[in-house]
């Protein structure tokens, strides 16, 4: 691989890394969100709210899953990182991170 | 009017009763009918039943859902809820409750939740729309579905966004067509209610959608083998499970029935590199078993989990190799137990069916049991309502799973895969000594004591001469 397509690809990482970084914050203010609209729509006696309830409940869960998985993912792109340039590259903040 | 005709039925009942009971004293107790009610207590009602269900039928009888018997005493088991020693989880905070199954796998399987649907095949067990069903409450929950030891179903496939597949016996899901559909797979070598004995689905209980899905040809049962077409060695086991993980990437696991042979069943799997590891405990449900096999083969959940976690424990092997614990499993308590003890995940079978079922049970009752509504060979399957049955099983999941996180917040844990033995007692020091839980009689610091000043009431069968070979002959 010349250095163009190296730095290519170190481009590409970092953007994945960023863009994950992104989608696991929304993803935990969305669970947030949706956990309490689990506890808003349970102050109501009214059968059709409570299993909108439970479907938010269960949206918060999922949406706690996407989180757990991007970090999980952010990882290894670090590390793929890592092993094609043997360094710590935007890993060690040679990229704005997004939070 | 009502109230003369009221007077008569009290008026005739009494007198029916005084006329029985009078009799039941007077009568010879060989001549009595009153004799049923001992011989049902020495017997069992459901033995008594049995024997006439095999009188009459003359072959094994196909006893549904599995053994009455529950031998995992979960009862006695209990979690440790904590004030100050450690603080409890702000209720503020959400309890994680995903599992990765397979963590090693190229492609390892997230699942939002620790409760998957048990194998429950199309056909064999279940009708088509029981198991779309069941796959769209998945998919809501973010969990995986299980096809059971059947073929590839296309609107299972469809409607399951996670759905693990079963390398089954009948030969029926083993091509790459299928397996490579899958999300995971699971190599079915037995279950806690059949062992791994052969079963056989004779042709006049198979449809065509039946056969299309299990690649049947009209007038052919559908059978299952005692073992694995191919594998008749240890190496043939290993060299399957290498060549699946290679040719799909994704966690590759094996389901056997627990049994007193566990560890040496263990020590293959993990030789052959298995992503996960499924035990089905003796409790375990299925659509048809004989009860034999039902409730008196195998090893109950319980200890099944907790010998296989003690097992990878030792072997270094407990994060990399998952353990999925089932049979039995009806309650959210017995399942985060089972987690406690080791289990990453869980599946349910008969609480799905029931939940699934839920409301709906008017359509089959009094006149057909409730099963009547999801079973293939069933005569309601048609009045199920599918969205109205997936709705009733997202509802039980999520009340399930908020009852977990209850106890993971009193005992101040964030998630539920963090809840360990450490978090439990138990009620029993026989218990207490084959699981490595502390015993909830004496304070964790003289537990070392309690044990040592009874150490006669603990000796193991090898101290007084019951070996192997003992039980061989």
């Amino acid at each position: 691989m010349d250095t163009s397509q190296s730095q290519d690809l170190q481009d590409t990482l970092s953007y994945l890394h960023n863009e994950i970084n992104r989608i696991e914050a929304i993803a935990e203010t969305l669970s947030t969100r949706a956990r309490d609209h689990y506890h808003q729509l349970t102050n109501y006696d009214d059968k059709g709210l409570t299993d909108m309830a439970v479907e938010e409940q269960h949206a918060a869960r999922q949406l706690a899953t996407i989180q757990k998985m991007c970090i999980t993912m952010a990882g290894k792109l670090g590390q793929l990182n890592e092993d094609g340039h043997g360094d710590k590259g935007w890993e060690s903040g040679q990229v704005d991170q997004t939070h | 009017m009502i109230k003369l005709i009221e007077n008569m039925i009290r008026s005739a009942i009494d007198k029916s009763v005084d006329k029985m009971i009078t009799t039941a004293i007077r009568d010879q107790y060989t001549e009595n009918l009153f004799e049923m009610i001992p011989t049902a207590g020495k017997i069992g009602m459901v033995n008594l039943m049995e024997i006439a269900m095999r009188g009459n039928h003359g072959t094994p009888i196909s006893r549904p859902l599995g053994s009455p018997i529950r031998l995992s005493p979960w009862e006695k088991i209990l979690f440790n809820p904590v004030h100050l020693f450690r603080f409890p989880t702000q209720e503020t905070m959400g309890i994680d409750t995903s599992v990765t199954i397979g963590p090693r796998a190229k492609k390892p399987m997230t699942i939002s939740i620790p409760i998957m649907i048990a194998a429950m095949s199309f056909g064999g067990a279940l009708s088509k729309s029981a198991k779309i069903a069941l796959a769209k409450a998945a998919t809501a929950v973010g969990t995986a579905t299980n096809t059971g030891e059947a073929g590839l179903m296309k609107e299972e496939r469809e409607e399951a966004q996670l759905l693990i597949g079963q390398y089954n016996r009948g030969g029926w899901m083993n091509t790459p067509d299928k397996y490579k559909q899958l999300d995971a797979i699971e190599i079915q070598l037995g279950q806690g209610a059949q062992g791994s004995c052969h079963q056989r689905t004779s042709s006049k209980n198979i449809g065509e959608d039946y056969r299309e899905v299990y690649g049947l040809q009209e007038g052919e049962a559908a059978i299952i083998h005692s073992r694995l077409p191919g594998v008749h060695t240890k190496d043939d086991f290993i060299q399957l499970v290498r060549r699946l993980r290679d040719e799909t990437g994704v966690p590759v696991g094996l389901k056997i029935a627990a049994t007193h042979h566990l560890e040496k069943e263990l020590q293959i799997a993990v030789e052959s590199g298995v992503d996960f590891i499924t035990l089905d405990g003796t409790e375990g449900g299925t659509h048809g078993g004989s009860p034999t096999l039902q409730d008196d083969v195998g090893l109950p959940t319980l200890f099944a989990i907790s010998r296989a976690n003690q097992f990878l424990t030792q072997k270094g092997l407990v994060q990399g190799t998952s353990l999925i614990a089932t049979g039995g499993l009806a309650t959210p308590g017995q399942m985060l137990k089972a987690m406690a003890l080791g289990a990453d995940s869980v599946y349910i079978g008969t609480a799905a069916i029931m939940a699934l079922v839920g409301e709906q049970v008017v359509r089959a009752v009094p006149f057909e049991p409730p099963t009547s509504l999801v079973v293939y060979t069933g005569k309601r399957t048609s009045q199920l309502d599918v969205d109205q049955a997936a709705m009733s099983l997202i509802r039980f999941l999520n009340a399930s799973l908020m009852e977990m996180e209850q106890v993971a917040e009193t005992l101040g844990r964030a998630t539920l895969s963090d809840i360990t033995k450490a978090d439990l007692c138990v009620m029993d020091p026989f218990l207490a000594k084959a699981t490595g839980i502390q015993l909830g009689y004496v304070a964790p610091e003289e537990q070392s004591q309690f044990f040592d000043e009874t150490k006669p009431f603990f000796l193991s069968p090898d101290h007084v001469g019951y070996d192997e070979s003992t039980i061989h002959h």
